[in-house]
């Protein structure tokens, strides 16, 4: 991310600087971390907001969508029930930035979760690493304000039988809440971590998350995350991964409802043999926007990547997927593909999708498609003939046409859980398609 | 059952049934018959109520309701079927899941209960078997790598399923070997009911040895040219359409 020239402070800006100053003295960490603060949100005012300007930001205007003064977050408010209550999972809630309930003594031997705010209190300058100041607008203000997050450690050669369910929800309207957490699997381990951003905020409430990935040699992460906050709630996620030898990851994301959800993903290939491969689908109603932008960095021989994304829009929704892969040169026997597939149900909505290559090495194969179409309509005639009613039937063939992403969800209990929530806002969103 | 009367449709702008009139009874089954472009396959769609056909004059009545005015789902509803020339493919949903959702939806305009999950795996099985359609097959998307002939098996699995008191079959022969042929003859064979009706529509003779009609209908150029008995199939199968059609002009 560039640093980006500011034209004029939107008021929301303004009003930041005071928020900081009033909150930075209640904020947890050690002496060293206060001044990381302060760079982090003197760069956030010097830089500005990410708007359309930047090329990273093209198509959402991040800016401009925050139109209400925002407090810090509590923590208070009701949790609404969970879409997922019942999956089999080591819980650990976080609620308007706080850790307010960690997995305790179900753990198997080898994993560690600790909140922020408590590694915070600890004599350690192993987190120093975690929280340094980037050119990254959205990681600065985290840095500044975060005050809590899951700092995730599984141990050598441990394998996490059942899933972790990171659950982050934010209900409380006309605040903001910074997250940052760690996932860090040493070498040969492995975790299937599933995380839900949810909450239904009356009014304009922002939760930032970042979230650093580190995959030691041979460690494997099956990751599935659903954003499934509601209007006006906007979440915005950049996740740092670095994968080293031999590493994999596999991930599901699944994003509907909320008014801006942002999936930012920096990835690097950094081990000879890592792999990453990423599958995300996307519904976008009437004042929906969801956006997934993706980094993937190929620095060593032999790796491999997989993009693939899937996506409606209808009403006057937005659906963006900006996917960059770059290829270092030493970076031999790359082999890298991302495919992007829109179904644009509304000539109100908008699709933009955006592959880019930046090949440095000469023996790699990589390749690219997109595609934006709308519903067949001999599928729906067919299905029209056999007596399914006509918004049933765009239901049934946008749920065909996004279930490759969520089939790839390994756990069936999982899967079948968010196949049912992606079949309810499809029965919502599909009305507005007809 | 079925009353088309002075059927006009212009497709594109272009004229394709210039008055097609044809009176089906309850039980029977007629055939319909004639060269290419002479509109069969547009009456088959026009019954079924695919867009962009335009009616410009005539009637269709179907059991006493006005056909044409039904969006395609109601008359499905009320109990015609069509059995596709080309059946769609449809990536992702199974052929179990659509002939549930099918079945269910038309139980619901009609008033009727929900079919339960183990009545209705047996009943599709069954219905199946006879067609020689394995539980792998489906299981799998709807037309997803079937062939020509297991297509319109399908097609007529749905039939069965659906129990329709109207069947349209447009070429359902064409594509077909003379097993599956013989196969798919048996199962409209066996649907044959004192209070259901067929409209076969094919090119060739070769199906109508097997669904012997009580009617034959000769198209050209948008209307019935001649009509008469199962016979005048196998008239229509030594002289060629040219020469029936002239006899008529």
């Amino acid at each position: 991310m560039a640093a980006l020239e500011t034209n004029v402070e939107t008021s929301w800006e303004s009003g930041l600087a005071g928020l900081f100053s009033r909150a930075r003295g209640g904020l947890p960490g050690p002496s060293w971390l206060a001044p990381l603060r302060g760079e982090a949100f003197a760069r956030v005012m010097r830089d500005g907001l990410p708007h359309r300007r930047v090329e990273d930001w093209k198509y959402t205007d991040f800016r401009n969508k925050l139109t209400s003064d925002l407090d810090v977050a509590r923590g208070a408010g009701t949790t609404p029930p969970s879409i997922f209550a019942g999956g089999r999972a080591h819980h650990i809630d976080i609620n308007g930035g706080r850790l307010v309930r960690a997995p305790a003594d179900d753990l198997p031997d080898g994993v560690e979760v600790l909140s922020l705010a408590e590694a915070l209190g600890m004599p350690s300058l192993w987190l120093r690493q975690w929280l340094m100041a980037t050119t990254n607008p959205l990681e600065n203000l985290n840095l500044a304000f975060a005050a809590d997050g899951a700092m995730i450690r599984v141990g050598r050669c441990v394998r996490v039988a059942m899933p972790l369910l990171l659950r982050a929800t934010h209900a409380e309207g006309s605040t903001m809440a910074h997250t940052r957490s760690v996932v860090a699997l040493e070498e040969d381990a492995q975790l299937t971590l599933v995380e839900l951003d949810d909450g239904e905020p009356e009014s304009q409430s922002l939760a930032n998350t970042v979230t650093s990935i580190v995959l030691g040699p041979g460690a494997r992460l099956t990751h599935v995350r659903v954003t499934a906050t509601a209007k006006p709630g906007i979440v915005v996620r950049t996740d740092n991964v670095e994968l080293a030898r031999d590493a994999s990851y596999d991930g599901v994301m699944l994003s509907s409802s909320a008014a801006l959800a942002r999936q930012e993903m920096h990835v690097r290939l950094a081990g000879t043999g890592a792999s990453f491969n990423f599958a995300c689908a996307y519904v976008a109603g009437s004042g929906e926007h969801t956006d997934y932008a993706l980094e993937v960095v190929h620095e060593a021989p032999h790796t491999t990547s997989r993009i693939l994304a899937k996506g409606v829009a209808a009403g006057t929704g937005h659906g963006v997927v900006q996917g960059r892969v770059i290829v270092r040169p030493h970076a031999q026997k790359s082999d890298s593909h991302q495919l992007s597939r829109a179904l644009l149900l509304s000539p109100h909505a908008e699709i933009d999708q955006k592959p880019e290559l930046e090949i440095f090495a000469d023996d790699v194969k990589c390749g690219h498609g997109a595609a934006v179409g709308a519903l067949d309509k001999n599928q729906l005639f067919y299905l029209r003939t056999r007596g399914i009613p006509e918004r049933e039937a765009h239901a049934m063939l946008i749920a065909a046409f996004l279930d490759e992403i969520a089939e790839r969800i390994a756990d069936v209990a999982w899967r079948a859980h968010t196949q049912a929530w992606l079949a309810g806002r499809m029965a919502q969103v599909g009305g507005e398609a007809a | 059952m079925l009353e088309i009367k002075d059927l006009q449709v212009t497709v594109d702008g272009r004229k394709i049934l210039k008055g097609l009139s044809l009176s089906l009874g309850e039980g029977e089954v007629h055939a319909i018959m004639g060269p290419n472009g002479s509109g069969k396959s547009t009456l088959s769609y026009v019954l079924a109520g695919r867009e962009g056909y335009d009616v410009t004059g005539g009637s269709v009545t179907f059991r006493g309701r006005n056909l044409l005015e039904m969006p395609p789902e109601e008359r499905a509803a009320a109990g015609m079927f069509l059995a596709l020339q080309y059946p769609v493919e449809i990536p992702g949903v199974t052929t179990m899941n659509f002939l549930r959702t099918a079945l269910n939806a038309q139980g619901k305009a009609r008033g009727q209960p929900e079919i339960d999950a183990a009545t209705f795996l047996k009943c599709v099985r069954e219905v199946g078997a006879t067609l020689a359609m394995t539980d792998e097959m489906l299981k799998r998307a709807v037309n997803v790598g079937f062939s020509g002939g297991e297509k319109k098996r399908n097609e007529i699995l749905q039939m069965a399923m659906l129990k329709p008191c109207l069947a349209v079959l447009d070429e359902t022969d064409s594509g077909l070997d003379i097993d599956a042929l013989k196969l798919v003859a048996k199962g409209v064979n066996a649907m044959r009911a004192p209070d259901r009706s067929f409209l076969v529509i094919t090119h060739y003779q070769r199906l109508l040895n097997h669904i012997v009609p009580d009617r034959v209908h000769v198209l050209a150029a948008g209307r019935i040219a001649r009509s008469g008995g199962a016979e005048l199939a196998t008239e229509l199968e030594a002289r060629g359409y040219d020469e029936i059609v002239k006899v008529t002009a």
